[in-house]
C-alpha cells in the first residue's frame, strides 16, 4: 500500500480506522491470504500471489475476493500456501497451474479442491480447514497473534486487529511505574535465551537513568545469529508493528525517547518490511513528536548487522551499533546501566517486544495464566506466556510453532511436528542453538521452559529446535557447533579463542577415526575450563553441545574411537558406500558419479570403487531402488 | 680495563654475580662483554659520515617511479581535519617542556642523551663522555650503562626507577651496514626479572639520532596517560597528557602520525613507539615502533618483542613516544623510469591516489548516512554492495570522510563476515550451513558446488562470475538445505541438483 493516503492520527482515530478496514473486508466474500514468508517466497510464493490476483481479475471476481500477501504462516513444510478467510480453507504446496483450478472450481464454482488440501502423513486424514490440522490445533498464538491474518506492509491491517490500542492505554494511564508493574506481574521473561525478567530490566534501567539524569535507550535485538532459528525473522516479516508497539510501550515505561533496531543484513525481506513499517508509523504520527497527540516523543532508527554471531551478545551488539567491531566486554558492567553510548540501555529481543502489547491489551493476569510457574512467588519463578520455536530438521512438519510454556518436547515434536519422516526413528533434539545441547529420547517428556531445559544440560535459547533422526551423527553435530563457534569467536579472550580451537581439533580427530580413549576426558576437562574462564556468554556456553553430547551419547563417541565406526553413517573417513542386490543396473548412478567410481554393465549389479569414491552421496540420492547403502 | 675491575667489585660485593637477583651486577657483566667488541666496532668507524645519508636511506622510496610522480600532489598541505584527531589534540595538556637545538653529529655521536623522568615530570639533556663512547660502544652498551646508573639492587621491573633505554648506536641511521637502522631497547624484564635487551626496526632510533640524541632514558611513572613528544622541527621535548588516544598500538600509532604530521608528505617524518592493551595484562607485552609505509599508505609496526618491555612501558602509564623528524627535501629529482609506464598505477587525482569514482561513491555513501561515524558499518555495506569489495582506496576515502582511523576501519572490514577485501564475483552463491541445513546434508551440497565451479569455499571463479560462500544461517531453516544466489533463495536442495542450478542460473543470466 502506498503511504500517501496515510495521515497523522490522534487517539480517537484508531477505532475509526479499524471499523473502516473491517467494513472494507466485509464487502468481500472471502479474503485469500497468500503466504509470503521467506519459506514460501523461496518456493515462488510471490508468483502464486500475482497469479492469484491476475486470475481473479480474469474471471471478473475482483469485487468478491481480495488477495492479501501475509507474513509467514508458520507451516513452511506445506509452502507455498494460501488460506481463505474467514472460512479457513487451507491450500498447500501450490504451483502456478493450481491457482487456475482454485479460482475456477472453488471461487467460481464453490467446490473445494480436495487435491490441494493437507493430508496428515501419519493418520492419512485430509483436513479442509486450517484449524483442524494438528500442526495448528495445539498452538497458542500470542506473539504471532496476527500471523496469516494481516498484510505486514499495511499499518491499517494491524490497527484493524486492535493494534496500537495498548499503547494508547499506557499513554492515557500516564504512569510509567504502573506499566512496569504490569510487565512484572505478567511474568514475561526475555525470549532471547537468558530468560531475564523483562520488568526487572526495565525497572533498573529507569532507575539508572533517573539517578544519573541521563538519556536512556531502548533497543530491539533482531540479530538472530543462531543457526537453525528464524523466529525473530518471521515476527518482523509477519507483524512488524507489534514489535514497534512493544518498543513504544517500553520506551514510555522507562522514559526513553530514542530507540534502535539492530537487524541482520542477511534478512533482506525483514529489513524492507521493518523500514516500511517505521515509515508508515511515522507518517501516522505513531512515531516522532507528540505520539497520538498524547505528548510522548519517541523515534526508532535501524542499524544493520554485518554477519557476526557474537553481535547477538548484548555488549557486542552495542559496540557494533556504535560502528565498532562487535567485541563483547566483561559482564560485570550491565547494559541497563552503561550500554549504548555508555548510557542506560534496555535491550530485548524481537519476540519479547512483540509480547508486550498483548500484556496491556489482555492484562497481566491473563498472560500469567498461560504456561507454568507462579509469578507471584517472584519474577524469576515465572514461566508464563508462550514461546515461539522454529521446529526444523528431520521432522515432518517443519515450520514455526508457538506453544504455551511447559508443553513437553514430545508434544511439540510428535503432535505438532508430526513425527519423523520416512519411517525413521527419533534420535535427539537440539535446542538453544550453539549454546544449547542435544537431548535424547529419554528427555522427551521434559517440559519446555527456561529452567527444566537448563537442568537437562541444554537451554531454551532463542527457540531453535532441530530434530535429528538416526541418520544424524551426534559427534559430527558437536563438531559442527564447535567449528561454528571457533569461526565466530571474536578472539578477544584466550579461553574461548584457543580452547574452542583445541576442542574443534580433538572432535575432528574423533570424526576422522583418529581418536583415542583419552580424548573424552580431555574434551570434558577442556570444556569446563572454557566455560569457566571465558569473558562473555558465547564462550561460557560454547562447550554445552559437547558436554550434553558426552552426557547422553557417550556410546556414539566410543563407537568412533574404539570401533572406528560412525553408526549414523555421516563421518566420511569412517564410512563406505556400497551397492546392494536391489540394484537393477539402470546406470543412473554411474552417469552421475562425479569421480566415475561406479562401474557395471547395463542391467547388471554395479560396484563402487572405494579408492575413487569421494563419498559425496549423489548416488544415494539418484538411486530409485534404494540399492546404495552406507556402511 | 678499569671497567672490568669495577665489574669485579660489584660482583664480589654482592655475591650474586650474574643472577637475576641483582640487576646492577648483571648490567656490569653485560657491559663488560660489550667492551670486548669495542676495538672491532671502532675500526669499523673510519668516516666522519654525514647523517643525511640516513634520511635518504629511510626515504629510499624516492627511487620508486610512481611515488615521484605523485610527489607534486603531495607537496600541498592537504591534511584532512578529522574531528576525532582534533578532539584528541585538544585534550592534550602539557606537563613539562624543554627546548633544544638539534645537534650535529660527529663520528656517529651527537654527544648527548635525553633523560625523561615521568614521576618528577623533568626532562634533562645529559652529556656523553669520551669514556662512555670508548667503553660502552654501541646501542646496547649505551643502554646498559644508562640503565646501570638508574637502578639499584632492589629495583624490580615495576619499580619507578626501572628505566627503559633506547639507543641506536653510532652506526644508527646510516646505510653503511645491514641492521644499522635498528634501535636497541633495554629494561628489567617482567617475565624474567632480569636485564633484557631487544632490537627493533622502525624509524624511531635513527630519528632520535638525527634529532641529536644518542640515547633516551625513561624513568618514573606518570600519574595519568601520557605521551612524550620529541619534536626536532620545533626543537622541543614535551610530556603531555593524552586521555583520548586509543590504547591499541595499531590505532594509536596511526592517530599520532596523523596528529603530528603537517602534511601527507610529512607522515614519513613521524615515528611512534607504543604498546597496547595486552601489554597491560600479560608480562610479555611488546613495544611497537612505527614507520609510515609510503607505498602501502599505512602506519606499519615493528616490534621490540622480547622480555615484555611493552609491559614496563604501559606500567609507566605512557601511551606513546612520538618523534617528529626534520623534513628533508631532496635537491635532486629522478626522471620517471620507463618501467613506470608499464606498471598500472591508480590515477593521482585524489588526495591519496585513489580513483575519483571510488572517492565520489564513498562521499555519496557517507552523505547518505549523515557523516555519522556510528554508521560506518552501514556505509561499508553500501560500498561493498556497489564495488563488490572494500578496496584500499575506499577505506582511505572513508577514513578521510568520517574521521575514523584506517586501522579501525580495517578492523571492521576483517571482523565482519559481510566484507571482502578482494572483489567478489557477479553472483554470490551462499550455501547455508545452519544447523537444520547441516543435519540435512548441506556439507555435501557445498562440496558439490566446489566441484561444479572448480573453486574452494570463499573463493571466486577466474572469470569473476561466481563466488562461493558458506554462511552461518539464512533463516530459512524450514526448507533446509538452502542456498541463496544473489537475492534468490532455493530450498530443499540435494547435491544431485547442483549441476542443474548452476546451468539454469547461467542460462538465465545470459
Amino acid at each position: 500500500m502506498s503511504n500517501h493516503n496515510l495521515k497523522p492520527i490522534d487517539k480517537s482515530d484508531l477505532e475509526k480506522i479499524a471499523a473502516r478496514v473491517r467494513e472494507g473486508f466485509g464487502r468481500y466474500k472471502a479474503m485469500i491470504m497468500v503466504c509470503t514468508g521467506t519459506g514460501c517466497v523461496a518456493a515462488k510464493g510471490f508468483d502464486i500471489r500475482d497469479k492469484m490476483t491476475s486470475e481473479i481479475e480474469k474471471h471478473g471476481l475482483q469485487n468478491e475476493y481480495l488477495v492479501v500477501s501475509t507474513g509467514c504462516n508458520g507451516f513452511c513444510a506445506a509452502g507455498p500456501l494460501a488460506v481463505l478467510q474467514p472460512s479457513g480453507v487451507f491450500y498447500q504446496k501450490l504451483k502456478a497451474k493450481d491457482v487456475e483450478e482454485i479460482v475456477e472450481k472453488h471461487l467460481q464454482g464453490g467446490q473445494v479442491v480436495t487435491r490441494l488440501l493437507y493430508t496428515d502423513p501419519v493418520t492419512e486424514k485430509t483436513h479442509e480447514k486450517m484449524e483442524d490440522i494438528p500442526f495448528f490445533t495445539k498452538q497458542q498464538l500470542v506473539a504471532l497473534r496476527n500471523k496469516g491474518l494481516i498484510d505486514p506492509e499495511n499499518i491499517e491491517h494491524y490497527i484493524a486487529r486492535g493494534g496500537y490500542t495498548a499503547l494508547r492505554k499506557v499513554l492515557s494511564d500516564n504512569d510509567p511505574e504502573k506499566a512496569i508493574d504490569e510487565v512484572l506481574a505478567s511474568g514475561l521473561r526475555g525470549r532471547g535465551g537468558g530468560g531475564f525478567p523483562t520488568g526487572l530490566k526495565w525497572r533498573s534501567g529507569r532507575k539508572a537513568a533517573k539517578e544519573r539524569g541521563e538519556p536512556i535507550y531502548v533497543v530491539c535485538n533482531a540479530d538472530e545469529g543462531d543457526p537453525g532459528a528464524f523466529m525473530d525473522r518471521s515476527i518482523v516479516e509477519t507483524d512488524p508493528h507489534s514489535v514497534l508497539e512493544g518498543m513504544l510501550i517500553g520506551a514510555f515505561a522507562v522514559g526513553s525517547h530514542e530507540g534502535f533496531v539492530y537487524i541482520r543484513k542477511e534478512y533482506p525481506l525483514a529489513l524492507v518490511r521493518l523500514e516500511r513499517a517505521l515509515e508508515q508509523a511515522r507518517t501516522m504520527g505513531l512515531l516522532g513528536k507528540n505520539i497520538l497527540g498524547m505528548g510522548f516523543d519517541f523515534d526508532i532508527e535501524v542499524h544493520r548487522g554485518a554477519g557476526a554471531f557474537v553481535c547477538g551478545e548484548s555488549s557486542a551488539l552495542m559496540a557494533s551499533m556504535a560502528g565498532k567491531p562487535g567485541e563483547p566486554r566483561a559482564k560485570y558492567v550491565h547494559n541497563v546501566e552503561y550500554g549504548y553510548r555508555d548510557k542506560p540501555t534496555i535491550l530485548n529481543n524481537v519476540e519479547t517486544w512483540a509480547n508486550v502489547p498483548v500484556i496491556f491489551e489482555k492484562g497481566s493476569k491473563w498472560f500469567a495464566s498461560i504456561g507454568t510457574g507462579d509469578v507471584s512467588k517472584g519474577p524469576w519463578n515465572g514461566n508464563s506466556g508462550t514461546k515461539v520455536f522454529s521446529l526444523v530438521g528431520r521432522v515432518n512438519h517443519t515450520g514455526l510453532v508457538e506453544v504455551p510454556m511447559g508443553m513437553t518436547l514430545r508434544e511439540i515434536i510428535f503432535d505438532i511436528g508430526g513425527g519423523i519422516p520416512d519411517g525413521r526413528s527419533f534420535k535427539a533434539v537440539q535446542t538453544g542453538g550453539p549454546s544449547g545441547g542435544c537431548l535424547p529420547e529419554s528427555c522427551l517428556d521434559l517440559k519446555v521452559d527456561f529452567d527444566s531445559l537448563t537442568e537437562a544440560g541444554s537451554m531454551m535459547g532463542s527457540g531453535g529446535m532441530i530434530v535429528m533422526d538416526d541418520r544424524s551423527c551426534i559427534v559430527d553435530v558437536a563438531r559442527y557447533f564447535i567449528n561454528f563457534l571457533t569461526d565466530e569467536s571474536c578472539g578477544k579472550c584466550t579461553p574461548c579463542r584457543e580452547g574452542l580451537f583445541a576442542l574443534n581439533r580433538t572432535l575432528t580427530k574423533i570424526c576422522d577415526g583418529q581418536g583415542t580413549p583419552d580424548d573424552l576426558a580431555f574434551l570434558e576437562e577442556l570444556s569446563q575450563t572454557v566455560a569457566a574462564a571465558s569473558l562473555c556468554q558465547l564462550g561460557a556456553s560454547a562447550p554445552n553441545p559437547v558436554l550434553s553430547a558426552l552426557r547422553y551419547f557417550k556410546a556414539e563417541f566410543e563407537a568412533h574411537i574404539n570401533d572406528k565406526r560412525c553408526p549414523a553413517g555421516v563421518c566420511k573417513p569412517l564410512i563406505q558406500y556400497g551397492i546392494t542386490d536391489a540394484c537393477t543396473g539402470c546406470v543412473v548412478c554411474a552417469k552421475r558419479c562425479p569421480t566415475q567410481a561406479i562401474t557395471g554393465e547395463k542391467k547388471a549389479k554395479h560396484a563402487i570403487s572405494s579408492e575413487k569414491c569421494i563419498k559425496c552421496g549423489v548416488c544415494l540420492e539418484v538411486c530409485k531402488f534404494d540399492a546404495v547403502e552406507v556402511k | 680495563m678499569g671497567f672490568f675491575r669495577a665489574a669485579g667489585r660489584w660482583a664480589k660485593g654482592e655475591k650474586t654475580f650474574g643472577t637475576t637477583e641483582n640487576p646492577p651486577a648483571r648490567v656490569a657483566w653485560l657491559c663488560a662483554a660489550g667492551a670486548v667488541f669495542r676495538p672491532i666496532i671502532h675500526k669499523a668507524l673510519p668516516f666522519n659520515f654525514y647523517f643525511y645519508i640516513g634520511v635518504k636511506a629511510s626515504s629510499f622510496e624516492f627511487l620508486l617511479p610512481g611515488i615521484v610522480r605523485s610527489f607534486g600532489a603531495n607537496e600541498r598541505n592537504h591534511m584532512h581535519t578529522s574531528h576525532g584527531i582534533e578532539k584528541m589534540r585538544a585534550a592534550h595538556h602539557i606537563l613539562a617542556a624543554l627546548d633544544f637545538t638539534p645537534a650535529a653529529l660527529e663520528r656517529g655521536y651527537a654527544g648527548r642523551t635525553l633523560r625523561i623522568d615521568l614521576s618528577s615530570k623533568s626532562i634533562e639533556i645529559r652529556p656523553v663522555s669520551q669514556q662512555m663512547k670508548e667503553l660502552w660502544t654501541g646501542g646496547k652498551g649505551f643502554d646498559l650503562w644508562l640503565m646501570f646508573q638508574e637502578i639499584d639492587k632492589d629495583t624490580k621491573w615495576d619499580s619507578p626507577n626501572n628505566p627503559i633505554c633506547m639507543s641506536s648506536g653510532p652506526l644508527g641511521g646510516t646505510t653503511s651496514f645491514p641492521g644499522s637502522g635498528k634501535t636497541l631497547v633495554t629494561s628489567l624484564s617482567p617475565s624474567t626479572h632480569s636485564v633484557m635487551d631487544c632490537n627493533v626496526g622502525g624509524y624511531f632510533g635513527p630519528y632520535l639520532k638525527f634529532a641529536g640524541f644518542d640515547a633516551l632514558t625513561i624513568v618514573g611513572k606518570a600519574t595519568e596517560e601520557t605521551v612524550v613528544c620529541i619534536d626536532a622541527v620545533a626543537g622541543k621535548v614535551t610530556i603531555e597528557t593524552a586521555p583520548l588516544e586509543s590504547i591499541d598500538a595499531h590505532l594509536v600509532c596511526e592517530e599520532l602520525t596523523e596528529m603530528y604530521a603537517q602534511s601527507d608528505w610529512d607522515r614519513r617524518n613521524i615515528a611512534v613507539v607504543a604498546a597496547g592493551k595486552a601489554a597491560e595484562h600479560a608480562y610479555m607485552g611488546v613495544l611497537n615502533f612505527s614507520f609510515w609505509d609510503w607505498r602501502r599508505r599505512v602506519t606499519r609496526l615493528k616490534q621490540a618483542g622480547r622480555g615484555g618491555i611493552g609491559t614496563v612501558f604501559r606500567n609507566k602509564n605512557i601511551k606513546a613516544l612520538v618523534l617528529r623528524n626534520r623534513d628533508y627535501t631532496p635537491s635532486w629529482s629522478v626522471a620517471p623510469s620507463k618501467a613506470a609506464s608499464l606498471i598500472e598505477l591508480p590515477a593521482s587525482s585524489g588526495c591519496c591516489g585513489c580513483p575519483k569514482s571510488t572517492k565520489d561513491d564513498v562521499q555519496q555513501v557517507v552523505a547518505k548516512w549523515h557523516h555519522k561515524p556510528e554508521y560506518v558499518i552501514e556505509m561499508m555495506q553500501d560500498i561493498q554492495e556497489k564495488h563488490r569489495h572494500i578496496s584500499r582506496e575506499a577505506l582511505d576515502a572513508l577514513s578521510h570522510a568520517t574521521g575514523v582511523s584506517r586501522g579501525h576501519l580495517y578492523h571492521i572490514a576483517t571482523f565482519y563476515k559481510a566484507f571482502s577485501l578482494t572483489p567478489r564475483g557477479e553472483n554470490v552463491l551462499q550455501v547455508c550451513l545452519g544447523t537444520a541445513c547441516h543435519v540435512k546434508g548441506s556439507v555435501n551440497i557445498l562440496e558439490a558446488f566446489e566441484r561444479e565451479l572448480h573453486i574452494r569455499r570463499g573463493q571466486t571463479t577466474k572469470d569473476q562470475k561466481w563466488s562461493l560462500e558458506p554462511v552461518a544461517c539464512l533463516g530459512a531453516c524450514s526448507i533446509a538445505p538452502v542456498v541463496k544466489i544473489g537475492e534468490e533463495v532455493l530450498g530443499n536442495l540435494q547435491s544431485k541438483d547442483v549441476e542443474k542450478v548452476i546451468k539454469d542460473f547461467s542460462r538465465n543470466a545470459r
